[in-house]
This record gives C-alpha cells, structure tokens and sequence, in this order.
C-alpha cells in the first residue's frame, strides 16, 4: 500500500468512523495480518477498545479475520475496500436511478451498516419512507420486500459468508473463530418470509428538542423479541455489481459521444443482454447475434433491421474497437471487446489530463507518441510541425511528470550512450498507475482542505447551529414575526457572508471528490483488466 | 585529478544531438532544490460538472457524513475536561443506540468477558488479603508516600486499596478483564462507598490541616 492511500484510508476512517477505528484500521493496514494482542501492544490503545474498533470494521467487511495454526486468529484489513467507502454517494445514487426510493434507501441502509438481515432492513426503510409520506400514509413491508427481491435477482446486494450449521456432535472444543461459507448458487437467494406490516411513524411528541426522552426509546426497541425468522441470514451490496454497471454506463457514453444516441442504445443493449451471462472480469462478452439484437432492442426504437446491421458494422469498424465481429452466423456475431474499451477510456483520461495541465500542443505530441508507439526527438519535431526548441521543452515536461518514458535501443553491446537511440514511448499502464497515485493524493488533499476550513469556521458554525435550533424551537412553539425576525439578526451580516463563503467552498471541494472518484474508478478498472490478462 | 581539465574541455559521452540539444548550446539550469510546494500553474483547471446528479450526490455524501457521526459504529475518543462546563452541552447530547454484533460470527476472543457477579466481594476480599503480595511493595510505597504529599492522608489507604486493586486487575487482565468501564468504576465507587460510612476527610486531614491554616496565618500576623 503507497503512502498516498494509506494517508486516504486514515482520512476516510477517521471521518466515518472515529480517531479510535481510525487508529487500528490504519495500523492494520501498515502493517497487514496480525493477531489481537500484538494490535493492542503496538497501537497502544486498551484491549476493550480495539476489540470494539475490530468488531466495528468486521462489521463493514474492512476487516477480515482468520484462524491460523495453534488456534491464532489474525486480522486484516482490506485497503482497497476502504477506499470504497468514497464511492458510497455513487452506489446510493445509482440504486435510485435503477429502483427509485426505496431502492435507494435499501442501498444506504446496508452501506452504512455494513451487514443487516432482510427483514432488518424491510422494517427501516419502510419506517423511514412512511416518515416522508403525508400524513395518514404509510408504507407497506410488501411493497420493500419487492424491491429487495428484485435487487437481489439483479446481483446488487448478495448475501454474506454464513456460518455453516454444525451438528451438535462435535466432540472437540469449539473453534476460536467460525469459518464462514458461501455457495455461488445460494448468494443470491432470498429467504421465504412473510413480512407483514407497515412503517411505522415517529409520533411527533417523541421528537423533543432537549433529547431527555430519547433515552428511554432504546428500550423500546428492546420490546419486539419475537424471534427474528430470518436470523443468521445477513446480506450486504454487492459492490462488483455496481462497478459493472459503471464500466457499462462509462462504455455507452463514450460511444454515445464518438457516434450517436442509437449507436449508444445499440451498444447498452448489448452490454444488458450479457449482464448474467458474462463474469464481471472477462476481456470481452460473449458474441450476440444481430438477430438477437434486434428482438432485444428496446421497444421504443424501431429501427429496421438492415439499419441495425450498418450501425453494427460501422461500430465494428471503428479504430477504437468497441465492438468486434467474431462471426458471420445469425447474421453476423458481435461481441464488446471489455477490455479494449476500458484501455481507451483510460487512454482518453491521460490525454485529457496532459491537455489540461500542459495545453495543447503538448496534448498534440503525446498523442502522435501514442498512436506512433516509439519516436525519436527528431522524429516528433518533425511529425507534429512544433519547433524544435518548443517540442524538446514540452518533451522533457511530459518526461518529468513521467507521462512519457524513454526507451533506449543500444547499437552495441556494451550500451555506450553515444551510439544507442533514444525513443519516447507512452507505457500507458504505468502512466495510469501514476495517475491513479496522483489521484489518491489529491482526494487526500481535498479532504484535508476541507477538514481545515471547517476547523476555521467552528465557532460560526456551531452559533449559527444554535440559531438555527432556537427558530426551529420557536417556531414550533408559534411565535411572532418580529421574534423570529430578532433571533435572525444575531448572526450579523458579515457573519453571514463569510457562512455563504464557507459553504459554497465545502460544496467545491466536495464535488471535486466525487469527481476525482470516478477518475479512480476508471483507472483502477483498467489496471485491474489488464492484470487479470497477464 | 589533473587528468581531463587540461586536455580540453568536458566531452559528452553520448551524442547530444540525439536529446535534441545542438553542440555549443547553453544547458538548461541544473535544478538545486525540490519543487516548490505550490506551483503555479499555467492552465487554470476546468470547472466541476454540475447537473441534477452531481447535486443529488453532492447532497447525499454531506448527508451521508452527519448521518455516520450519529451511527452507533462511530466510536468517540473521550474529550479532555473542559475548562468552563457549559450549560448547553447537556442538552446537545446525541444519545446513540447501543449495537451489539453478531457474536456468532466473530471470533470468540471479540466477546467481551463475562462479568461475575461474585467479582467485586470476592476481590476486595483478594485485595485485602493478597494485595501487598501481588504487587510491588516498593510501588505501593511510594504511592503512598505520593498520596500523602497532596494531603490526602487518609484516604490514602482507600485509594491505595483501589490503587492494589486495579493493578492486580491489571495484571489479572489476561484472565478476566472486564471490558466495561462503566461497571469498573461503579466497582471503585461501591467500594468506596462501602469504606465511607463516616465522612473520612473531617477530622483527619492531620498533614494538611495545620499547614493549610498556618500559611494563611503567616500574612495576617501582626
């Protein structure tokens, strides 16, 4: 694990988690599997709280544990599923394009619990729906329990590693630690319930400001000890899934921006019909036949069928080679080639890049070293009609960000510099690869930038939160006007300015966040495709 | 040593024409320290995307990070003793409920230990009898002598029982720890309250106080 990341996860952790989650996680991640108490040794902290810190990120799946020899058990965490956890506005928002409300919110609860039984889940989200209902109106088990099912048919949560049903005639000592098992054909079944009911609303009188009554509300929820009938049976999202369905939006925009909108919505049916026939990681789906294109088109297009075949062959014929033909029978075999697409997406992201931070006529260059695979110093000066001085200069920016690497070719054996040539060449998985650094170190830097200016601005903050209370109190008590008025103005008007400053530079920052996260996401994507292959 | 500077000026090993540098021409500088921290940049970046989606993510992460500060998941570190308590402070207490895993499916090392109801009367009990051989008498010395110093005389041997017996706590740690705070220092204050049938500090505070009186004699002596 770089630096970069390692700095990532602590910001991650520590703000999700806490400086205490943060500490162990971290730990763990330096310094890869080890047992409980050499964790408490080394980190410092008490035994109690770093079984507590583990018990949380097992939870969350950061953490993974198992039983070595002599009955030891070690822990690890999972960097990578940690920097998941910058994604998680992405799924949640996807879940609502895909399932609508209540999807979205089946998907938020299991992220931020980590693991929840169905019918845990059933009951939450259909008290939070029935929350934002009108008044009168609430939501019904049934209608949740649907869309889980159907979010579970489509792969986008599975269920988790169980513990297998051991029968009681073990003669030895119980295990220090379960193994959990998980069938490929079971991770998606839904366990048969009968969950009736509907959403309960909080009653407005349990909702007090000074808090003191919530105190007694956990023991309600201790009341219902019915047995849960799905017990055991905990499910989480399934992040592949997710990924999948990104790389499939990434590849049909890309074409919807080299061709049109009907090429795109060729390309998405396509991508839809392999879905479940094809494993996330494979380089390339499998081949379709045109006429099975044509009856899966969606109905809304009426293209005839001859059309489909040019638009086919047009996208086969493209440099880029989204799509490949792979055969003449069925009127004509198409595949999408996985893994080329996700190479020139991210070879259009390095473009992109080198465009931005260097103009271009830099961006000029590094393409003509792209498509030309190795070229000499001349040989660029004289390709991309740049002067000679400009293009050296540019050259040797590329060369020092390391966009652009040197490839030498000796003339002789002994390797003497003044008969070997020297060709600039673009390794383009290892630009990716440092890209991907930059990428990590500048999430890093937001959030650090972001965690500042809050800090500067606390104590604004937290006046204008107790403003904010005491209106909402006094409101709901029915007061005038004029008091509301007063209470106002004692946040004065520079005050204000400098609060709007502050939101409109964390609502940036933010962004920027999620943006640089789907940079990550495609770079990350590619340089694992291109691993699987090798 | 003497060797090349007299024949002639440096000669490039390489061709330098195949950098793209012609004979005779002045080098670029050599570069003696590290980057600047914050360079400028030429291009200025290109704006963020805007658009329903990104404000509906954008909406749902700052959401998303209030909702996980109030998670049960999120473990606070124990602030350090404020200056002045303010009065708000209670009533902007976020009471958080209370998540107990799944102990089937995690090791069984995770569990917290189970806490005996015997514990404390058949510890104070240990303590009594077996405190000054467990732990180091040089130690318990010296606390005592610490104890003194601040004035506490006599609740000295009441903190030094506690003292006795949250070492040998400590030190029985591996074997039966009890994870909960809460329960240990409600185990301190019975036992105190145990000891305190009379208020210790009123007549026995011998050290202090004479001392204490004393100075505040020195500056009204006339």
């Amino acid at each position: 694990m770089t630096q970069a990341e390692i700095k990532l996860c602590s910001l991650l952790l520590q703000e999700h988690f806490g400086e205490i989650v943060e500490k162990i996680g971290v730990h763990l991640i330096r310094t890869g599997s080890q047992p409980l108490r050499v964790i408490a040794h080394d980190t410092g902290t008490s035994l109690d709280q770093v079984k507590k810190a583990l018990c949380v990120l097992i939870q969350h799946n950061l953490v993974i544990y198992q039983v070595h020899k002599r009955g030891v058990v070690e822990y690890e965490a999972q960097c990578s599923r940690v920097l998941r956890m910058l994604r998680y506005p992405r799924y949640i928002y996807t879940a609502k394009t895909l399932y609508s409300d209540t999807g979205e919110l089946i998907v938020e609860e299991l992220l931020l619990n980590g693991k929840m039984t169905m019918s845990a889940v059933v009951k939450k989200v259909a008290d939070r729906l029935t929350e934002t209902m009108e008044d009168g109106k609430t939501m019904d088990y049934a209608e949740v329990s649907n869309t889980f099912v159907r979010l579970a048919d489509t792969h986008f949560v599975q269920r988790c590693p169980f513990v297998p049903a051991t029968e009681n005639s073990d003669p030895g000592p119980p295990p220090p630690a379960p193994t959990l098992v998980i069938n490929e054909k079971d991770m998606y079944l839904v366990p048969k319930l009968s969950l009736i009911g509907k959403g309960k609303r909080r009653r407005s009188s349990d909702e007090d400001a000074t808090g003191e009554p919530k105190a007694k509300r956990p023991k309600h929820t201790a009341d219902n000890k019915e047995p849960i009938p799905d017990d055991g049976i905990y499910w989480q999202a399934n992040l592949d899934r997710f990924h999948q369905h990104f790389r499939d939006q990434g590849i049909v925009s890309a074409v919807a921006n080299r061709m049109d909108q009907t090429s795109s919505e060729i390309v998405r049916t396509m991508l839809r019909m392999s879905e479940i026939t094809t494993p996330s990681n494979a380089p390339f789906t499998q081949p379709l036949s045109s006429n099975e294109i044509f009856r899966s088109l969606p109905v809304g297009y009426n293209i005839s069928k001859q059309v489909l075949d040019q638009y086919l062959t047009l996208l086969a014929d493209d440099p880029l080679e989204f799509v490949g033909k792979s055969g003449d029978s069925g009127g004509g075999m198409y595949v999408i080639n996985l893994h080329k697409a996700l190479g020139s997406l991210a070879t259009a992201t390095l473009e992109s890049v080198v465009q931005e931070r260097f103009g271009s006529r830099c961006a000029r260059i590094f393409r003509l070293v792209l498509q030309k695979k190795h070229l000499e110093q001349k040989q660029v000066e004289d390709f991309a009609m740049i002067p000679a001085k400009e293009a050296k200069d540019m050259l040797y920016k590329m060369l020092s960000e390391n966009f652009i690497s040197l490839q030498e070719i000796p003339k002789t054996p002994d390797h003497a510099p003044s008969r070997t040539f020297y060709l600039y060449t673009v390794n383009i998985l290892s630009a990716a690869r440092m890209l991907l650094h930059r990428c990590y170190k500048s999430i890093a830097n937001l959030i650090e930038r972001r965690q500042f200016e809050t800090k500067e601005n606390k104590r604004l903050l937290e006046k204008s939160q107790r403003v904010e209370a005491i209106i909402a109190s006094m409101q709901a008590t029915g007061a005038e006007e004029a008091q509301l008025q007063e209470i106002e103005e004692m946040i004065t008007a520079p005050e204000r300015q400098q609060l709007e400053t502050l939101k409109r530079n964390v609502n940036k920052l933010d962004a920027s966040e999620i943006q640089v996260d789907e940079t990550i996401f495609l770079l990350e994507s590619y340089i694992e495709s291109t691993m699987k292959r090798q | 040593m003497a060797g090349n500077k007299g024949r002639g000026r440096a000669a490039y090993t390489f061709n330098i024409e195949a950098v793209g540098f012609s004979r005779g021409e002045k080098l670029p500088d050599v570069v003696l320290k590290p980057p600047p921290l914050f360079p400028d940049t030429d291009y200025k970046p290109v704006p963020l995307r805007t658009g329903e989606g990104e404000d509906y993510m954008l909406a749902l992460k700052q959401e998303l990070r209030e909702t996980m500060k109030r998670m049960p998941y999120f473990m606070e570190t124990p602030e350090e003793k404020q200056d002045i308590e303010r009065y708000s402070k209670r009533y902007m207490k976020v009471y958080k409920e209370e998540w107990i895993p799944d102990w089937r499916r995690l090791p069984r090392e995770m569990m917290p230990t189970k806490k005996c109801k015997k514990g404390p009367k058949s510890k104070k009990a240990k303590v009594t009898g077996q405190g000054t051989s467990l732990t180091n008498p040089a130690d318990v010395l010296k606390k005592i002598e610490e104890l003194e110093k601040r004035g506490d005389g006599e609740k000295s041997d009441e903190e030094n029982e506690e003292k006795e017996g949250s070492k040998e706590k400590s030190k029985e740690g591996d074997d039966d720890e009890e994870d909960d705070a809460a329960e240990q220092e409600e185990y301190d204050e019975e036992e105190q309250e145990e000891e305190n049938d009379y208020i210790n500090s009123y007549f026995e505070d011998g050290d202090d106080f004479g001392a204490d009186s004393d100075d505040n004699m020195d500056e009204a002596t006339y």
